[in-house]
């Protein structure tokens, strides 16, 4: 029951009471609990088994340093695994489980492996198991992950919502405990713009735990008061259950927000947001974390950190134990004493390593100058042993051995923290540009130490950004002097000590990497797994450092620590997904065409973001290729139409554009006349074709160039580069046009009579008038603007004609109608590559990269009068070799036989291997003319070659046969048709 | 009465949508104009549009309104400004583009883009999900525009009124864009 081990008191709702379920078993708490507190208010303190010897283990902290209590959460059929119960916030049916163990919690089968500890040491599966060798990935390494680990994943899909989205503020605070209160109030007084972030679900930090008197104010009050006064500016953004993962370059920030984690039914809103911060400058205030310390069995669950025992106890009203003991070696531990025994808890003892405090507490036993050295209970704690051998029987033990500033994101650029002799831990050594730390992160603890250094931090940034500062707040508040005198590891004790409770590293793994010479803290911290997984060695780090620095009988100063990496804390993958999953991975781009080709039941491919019709089935058509050879068949023998949008198109103005194009393409574009349209091959400074497409010429001025689809962007980006960097003197400008305009291929013999029921009668578009590669600006159906281009992918009589792209859905339905006498067919892109295969046009197969105009036969387009880019590096010896690689066409011997593209081409007689390799096919089809396969492809020496057979040799799916040269040209190699 | 008639349907034609207060709707009736200033074309381009729109050419990322003339000049960049009417009659456009002809290349966009109008108090809840340009008043004003991306999409954000904004994006992935700015409406 919720009430039976509450206190009085609490941030908790005790009117709000919450159902929830741990392992199936029932439990109450209250609003405001986390599942931990309602854990331990429910007497559950064993709530895990640990990772390798299956210890059962408790709850260990208050917060997300936690090592010991990681729960599966199953909400929405799905299960999430490795949650720190101390951060999970309790809501009404909340489902939690235990993780990793064989049998049930209490009674774990896999706990035979801390018998066998002896033989399971750090590293001991680098040198067991090493014979059989192929045993290591059947056998031995499946059944050590089965023995070992956190929770397991439940195999389907996060059906979880996540969003990600930007922020901006000239302030970024980093934790709202009292250094981030206090600073964000003083920033935006003297009028910055404020972002404040805590990881927890309720600001204030330490003091929501702690019995401070700030401005006369007990802290929890005093946090109540600065909220509220925070959340009235309109200048300051709270926000809570939002955590800084990690610090970047330019004073970008990343911050998870928790948004509907902890509540029952989401309904459809983002369960988690990922925020990209701006920020101008950076405060962390991020507070510090207590560290236990390392003596014999100190890993029993009702052994917390001292802190959280105060936490849970003020903060929760959870009593934690009915005997508690504090062992310490600082002031703190005896703070946690005295609140305990205030909130009417029963402490029998404070253990403190130091012998001359003078620390006291009436009642109360103190062993000054004590350790613990060993404890017993198996499913939680019953004694400790202190190193006299005196034994005193508790139920719960909380350890005070310091704390650990929470320096991580000052790390995250490569910062190292500085060894701190008056606090002993790791203080923020070099920070990101921007960024200040304050408080408890930056190694003070006194409270009033951390307020007058946060005024004055908050001050500077202030200057810094040209605010006016107004004079700075005094604040009074209560002070307390740590007093610390490091103990990290009880050597009388002969049990094995846990250092890093998550990876069950234990003294003695240290010990064992330091004889087997892994002393640098790389090392160690890989040999032996110290601070990895989900806590980060939030708690274990320095303690396995400091030992490895006894060992070597250095200062820890010198052996060095390890520096951390975002995130922070775990981030689910989802959230990093956002919400570009599925179908919302990436924008789409649609043809003016496809609500029409919807309707008339297209089949639609990705090209880039486009979706583009790929074929158009019909009643009767089983299979793809039926559709395709009747959409060939038709347009070769009519006319068909396809939508080719998605080409990119390119205005280009200016009087020096037709001098850029002559630089730009290959060949040569400065004299073509107004009114015609010129193919163009461009290249890459290394003289590899690059792309290529036909340019217009509509006006001295006035050029549209054409690309392929895919290099649309890349050509667009290129020519701004040329135009911007390189001949920046010219007068040239680019738009890119592709969404202006809606473009359809018109192709057949009967395209033009088709063209000419729609073009307005004042424009003549007969082969005289308007010849192969002409262009015309004219109008349609009655004066809507529109461009006419001459040209043809197809090989057939084809005409493009391009409207804006408001008038694309209609111009398809017109000109659909009007081509019912002609039986005009729609085509898509297969049909598309179909046709370009038999006419011997190459595309995105053959401009692959790797191939030069040579290669393509067309060396000689390449202008030599004409500077351009490539040129010179197209003359290179190896792209003029003779015997070089040609595009040339293959047909196979049999007609029945299947060409693959991708095969390589041999020699007849020789064996199959790199040295013998001629050559590669890039595309094929089956040509529904010819009636056979037919294929494109490079093989050397080839355009000398027509004739020959050779061997195709696809070795990924055994085929092997004899194919024949031929002409790229399978049909109409005269260009008869597109001239008609 | 020629047989066949084209008629205009633009990709997110009439589209309105109302989702958590915040009103999300297709903006009608828009022509859009790249202007292009020739090389050391800049003087003779100021004075073309004081003379025709009166105004003075914004600096590079800036834009002046004209309300008089219902139409903006976003400066785009040093030699690119894009002219947008809004509700002007076609007559009165090609008047104005005739007469800066002479001093610009002139490039219609009218169709290139799609824009939509977002408004409501949560305006800025919803935007800061796609959004990377700081919205705020004090650094986004009133017909403050800026280029940017978002959800990979090449967008010019306008801001119209303190809660109201313009977002212009490529026409062919209006639809995916509308999508965007609805999840993020939906995702407050």
């Amino acid at each position: 029951m919720s009430g039976d081990f509450r206190l009085k008191g609490g941030r908790i709702d005790k009117n709000c009471e919450i159902n929830f379920t741990f392992n199936g078993q029932s439990m109450r708490g209250y609003l405001g609990d986390t599942l931990a507190s309602a854990l331990l208010a429910n007497k559950k303190h064993l709530v895990a088994r640990s990772f390798k010897y299956h210890r059962p283990r408790g709850i260990f902290s208050a917060g997300s340093e936690e090592p010991n209590a990681l729960v599966t959460l199953v909400k929405d059929n799905h299960s999430e695994p490795n949650l720190r119960a101390t951060t999970i916030e309790l809501y009404e049916g909340l489902e939690a489980k235990s993780q990793n163990h064989k049998g049930s919690l209490e009674f774990d089968l896999m706990r035979v492996n801390d018998f066998l500890s002896p033989f399971l040491s750090a590293g001991f599966y680098y040198k067991t198991f090493m014979w059989p060798k192929k045993f290591w990935e059947k056998l031995y390494e499946p059944v050590i992950r089965a023995a070992a680990g956190l929770g397991s994943l439940d195999m389907k899909s996060d059906p979880s919502v996540y969003d990600k989205g930007f922020l901006h503020c000239d302030l970024l605070i980093i934790g709202a405990g009292p250094a981030g209160l206090i600073a964000a109030s003083e920033a935006a007084n003297n009028g910055l713009k404020v972002l404040i972030c805590d990881e927890d679900f309720l600001l204030g930090g330490r003091l929501n735990s702690d019995d401070e008197k700030i401005e006369g104010l007990s802290s929890v009050d005093w946090v109540r008061k600065k909220i509220g006064e925070l959340k009235k500016l309109k200048n300051v953004r709270l926000m809570n259950r939002t955590t800084v993962y990690g610090a970047f370059d330019h004073g970008i920030f990343g911050a998870l927000e928790r948004k509907t984690d902890h509540i029952v039914n989401s309904h459809g809103k983002p369960r988690q947001v990922l925020w990209k911060v701006y920020s101008k400058r950076s405060l962390l205030c991020a507070g510090a974390s207590e560290r236990g310390i390392s003596f014999g069995n100190n890993d029993r669950p009702g052994i917390l950190l001292s802190s959280a025992l105060r936490s849970y106890a003020t903060r929760w009203a959870v009593k934690p134990g009915e005997k508690i003991a504090v062992f310490t070696n600082n002031n703190d531990g005896w703070r946690t004493a005295r609140v305990l025994r205030e909130k009417g808890c029963n402490v029998v003892a404070v253990i403190d390593s130091r012998e001359d405090t003078s620390e006291q507490l009436y009642g109360i036993n103190s062993y000054k100058g004590k350790t613990v050295v060993t404890t017993s209970g198996i499913k939680r704690i019953k004694s400790v042993t202190l190193n006299d051998g005196t034994k005193i029987t508790v139920d719960c033990l909380g350890i005070s051995g310091g704390w650990n500033p929470n320096i991580h994101l000052t790390c995250h650029q490569r910062g190292r923290p500085e060894w701190n002799h008056k606090t002993h831990c790791f203080i923020p050594g070099e920070t990101p540009i921007g960024m200040k730390v304050a408080g408890s992160a930056n190694g003070l603890f006194g409270l009033s130490e951390i307020i007058q250094e946060t005024i004055a931090k908050t001050q500077a940034i202030c200057k810094e950004l040209n605010f006016t500062t107004k004079k700075a707040t005094q604040i009074k508040a209560s002070s307390q002097n740590l007093d610390i005198e490091p103990l990290w590891h009880v050597a009388e004790s002969k049990a094995r000590a846990w250092v890093d409770m998550q990876n069950d590293v234990t003294t003695k793994d240290i010990y064992q990497s330091h004889m087997e010479g892994f002393r640098s803290v790389e090392h160690l911290k890989r040999y032996t797994t110290l601070g990895m997984a989900t806590d980060q060695g939030k708690n274990s780090n320095i303690i396995g450092l400091a030992i490895m620095a006894q060992i070597q009988k250095k200062p820890i100063e010198e052996v060095g620590t390890t520096i951390f990496r975002p995130p922070f804390t775990p981030i689910s993958i989802g959230a990093l997904a956002g919400r570009g999953r599925g179908k919302d991975f990436r924008p789409y781009r649609l043809t003016p065409s496809h609500k029409w080709a919807t309707e008339n039941g297209a089949i639609f491919v990705e090209a880039g973001n486009w979706l583009r019709a790929q074929w158009f089935p019909k009643n009767g058509e089983t299979f793809w290729r039926d559709s395709v050879n009747r959409e060939v068949k038709e347009t070769r023998t009519s006319v068909g139409i396809c939508d080719v949008t998605t080409l990119g198109k390119i205005d280009i103005k200016g009087k020096d554009a037709g001098e850029f194009l002559n630089r730009i393409y290959a060949n040569n574009f400065g004299k073509l006349p107004i009114g015609k349209t010129r193919y163009g091959l461009m290249l890459r400074e290394d003289g590899i074709a690059y792309d290529d497409g036909t340019t217009a010429r509509f006006s001295e001025n006035h050029f549209v160039m054409t690309t392929t689809t895919a290099n649309a962007v890349l050509v667009f980006r290129n020519l701004e580069f040329y135009r911007q960097c390189i001949w920046s003197d010219f007068d040239v400008h680019l738009i890119s046009t592709t969404d202006m305009w809606a473009q359809f291929a018109v192709a057949g013999p009967n395209s033009r009579k088709l063209l000419q029921k729609i073009v307005d009668k004042e424009f003549d578009i007969s082969n005289e008038k308007f010849p192969f590669m002409g262009c015309k600006e004219i109008t349609v159906c009655d004066g809507i603007i529109a461009r006419l281009f001459r040209i043809s992918f197809s090989g057939e009589l084809a005409f493009e004609l391009a409207v804006p792209t408001r008038y694309g859905d209609s111009l398809i339905r017109v000109l659909m109608e009007a081509g019912k006498e002609f039986q005009v067919t729609p085509y898509g892109t297969e049909a598309l590559g179909v046709m370009r295969i038999e006419k011997g046009h190459a595309a995105g197969n053959e401009l692959n990269g790797q191939t030069s105009a040579q290669n393509l036969g067309m060396g000689r387009m390449i202008s030599k009068k004409n500077d351009c880019v490539g040129n010179i590096m197209s003359e290179r010896e190896e792209f003029d070799d003779k015997d070089g690689l040609r595009l040339v066409g293959f047909k196979p011997m049999t007609r029945s036989q299947q060409l693959k593209a991708g095969a390589h081409f041999f020699s007849k007689g020789k064996k199959y291997n790199m040295d013998t390799d001629e050559g590669w096919m890039t595309s094929v089809a089956y040509s529904p003319i010819l009636e056979h396969y037919i294929g494109l492809g490079y093989i050397k020496n080839g355009s000398n070659r027509l004739g020959e057979k050779v061997m195709s040799v696809d070795l990924l799916n055994n085929q092997i046969f004899e194919v024949e040269i031929v002409s790229p040209h399978f049909l109409d190699p005269e260009g008869e048709r597109l001239r008609a | 009465m020629p047989k066949y008639k084209l008629k205009s349907n633009a990709p997110l034609a009439n589209h309105k949508n109302v989702i958590n207060k915040i009103k999300i709707s297709s903006i009608e009736k828009v022509e859009l104009f790249s202007l292009a200033i020739p090389i050391d074309g800049e003087k003779k381009a100021k004075t073309a549009l004081a003379k025709v729109i009166k105004c003075k050419i914004p600096s590079p990322g800036n834009c002046v309104v004209s309300v008089e003339q219902k139409l903006k000049l976003l400066r785009l960049a040093p030699e690119q400004a894009l002219l947008y009417f809004s509700n002007q009659n076609l007559p009165q456009i090609q008047k104005t583009l005739q007469a800066l002809k002479k001093s610009f290349y002139i490039t219609e966009q009218s169709d290139a883009w799609s824009g939509i109008k977002v408004s409501g108090q949560q305006v800025i809840a919803c935007l800061e999900r796609i959004c990377p340009i700081d919205l705020s008043y004090d650094s986004f004003g009133i017909n403050c525009f800026a280029r940017t991306s978002m959800e990979h999409l090449n967008t010019i954000i306008i801001r119209n009124k303190r809660t109201e904004f313009e977002l212009f994006s490529g026409s062919s992935s209006a639809k995916s864009f509308l999508h965007a700015i609805e999840t993020s409406a939906q995702n407050i």
